[in-house]
């Protein structure tokens, strides 16, 4: 028997899971900032430090 | 009085355990494609262990392979004599070196770290257009000197890793600071043992860039690989630190963030498979 009903996400399900998102990119974005804590203030290693952060912002999104 | 002289080292560095033969005799003609591939694939079928890791590789996402490779002689043919090399002494040096009993280090981390490193350094390279497989090897082994070091003496290591704790330093910083000598100078010296070709021991030994203010080509590529490979975390060691990124190594390559953006992707992607068959 093929369960014909529409499960819509409730409100609280959707806003549980972007605040999870957001949790997991701030995470993932303090993590970096540490492992980047003694060679982040000099280029290039400045600008290394910006793709990572873009790239990870990218890569959470898929 | 911790400090070591380094030809102390290096003469210890005799009594470490040795690669297999047949590794040592494909790192004699390293760049030569001419050599008898039909009797080297014989050699290195010989030791199992090795073929079937080997294998395993050359039918992983690491080449993305449309056919399946059956056997050592078939990767040769279609991989290159000079990647099956690759393959082969990248496979020996984890096995050789696989876990201490009662180690300072974490050999599980150690190799993740030196196989993210490497996937890194061989993406670089494609990119640049300069040889995967020596940056691959590079990126592998570029901190097999810390491995001497901590074979070579625990009770030395042990005042390494304490002053790192002390200070908050880089591993190399301590190296220096306590023993006088570094990880980049055994990591040369063990490979130049091994009798590995003068370019990867060039960036074995300058990927910190300690003497070398201009760095260029593969040094530059296993610096840069060397620091994406902490910042993506990799090893999950929870004290790691990216090392210094060297301005002269940055502005050489040339690199566009779209192609680090590519970079950073397919290590990833390739990374856990590669482990899995490496370190397992």
């Amino acid at each position: 028997m093929t369960d014909h009903q529409d499960r819509s996400i409730s409100p609280d399900e959707e806003e549980v899971s972007e605040e999870q998102l957001q949790a997991a990119r701030e995470q993932r974005l303090a993590r970096l900032t540490e492992l980047f804590r003694r060679s982040g203030e000099q280029e290039p290693a400045r600008l290394l430090f910006d793709y990572l952060v873009r790239y990870r912002s990218s890569s959470s999104l898929t | 009085m911790m400090k070591l002289i380094l030809s102390e080292v290096i003469a210890k560095i005799q009594d470490l355990p040795s690669l297999p033969i047949v590794v040592l005799e494909l790192m004699r003609n390293i760049n030569d494609e001419e050599s008898d591939t039909h009797l080297l694939a014989a050699k290195i079928a010989r030791d199992q262990a090795l073929s079937a890791k080997v294998l395993r590789l050359a039918n992983s996402s690491f080449y993305g392979m449309q056919r399946k490779v059956n056997t050592i002689q078939q990767a040769i043919t279609i991989l290159g004599l000079t990647s099956v090399r690759a393959l082969v002494t990248g496979s020996a040096v984890i096995d050789r070196y696989r876990q201490s009993k009662d180690s300072l280090l974490d050999f599980q981390a150690f190799w993740r770290h030196s196989i993210g490193t490497a996937l890194c350094a061989k993406a670089l390279a494609k990119k640049l257009s300069l040889n995967q497989d020596h940056a691959f090897l590079s990126g592998l082994l570029h901190d097999i000197g810390r491995l001497v070091l901590v074979t070579y003496s625990t009770q030395h290591y042990q005042a390494v890793i304490a002053y790192r704790k002390e200070h908050d330093c880089y591993l190399f910083e301590a190296e220096q600071a306590v023993l006088d000598l570094d990880h980049t100078m055994v990591g040369r010296a063990i490979m130049e043992h091994w009798k590995f070709p003068p370019l990867i021991l060039e960036a074995v030994e300058h990927h910190h860039f300690l003497a070398a203010e201009n760095i260029t080509g593969l040094t530059a590529v296993v610096n840069l690989a060397d620091c994406i490979a902490h910042a993506l975390d990799l090893s999950a060691d929870a004290t790691d630190l990216v090392p210094p990124l060297s301005a002269s190594g940055w502005r050489n390559l040339n690199i566009s963030e779209t192609a680090l953006m590519d970079v950073f992707r397919e290590t990833e992607r390739q990374f856990e498979e590669a482990c899995s068959i490496l370190i397992s």
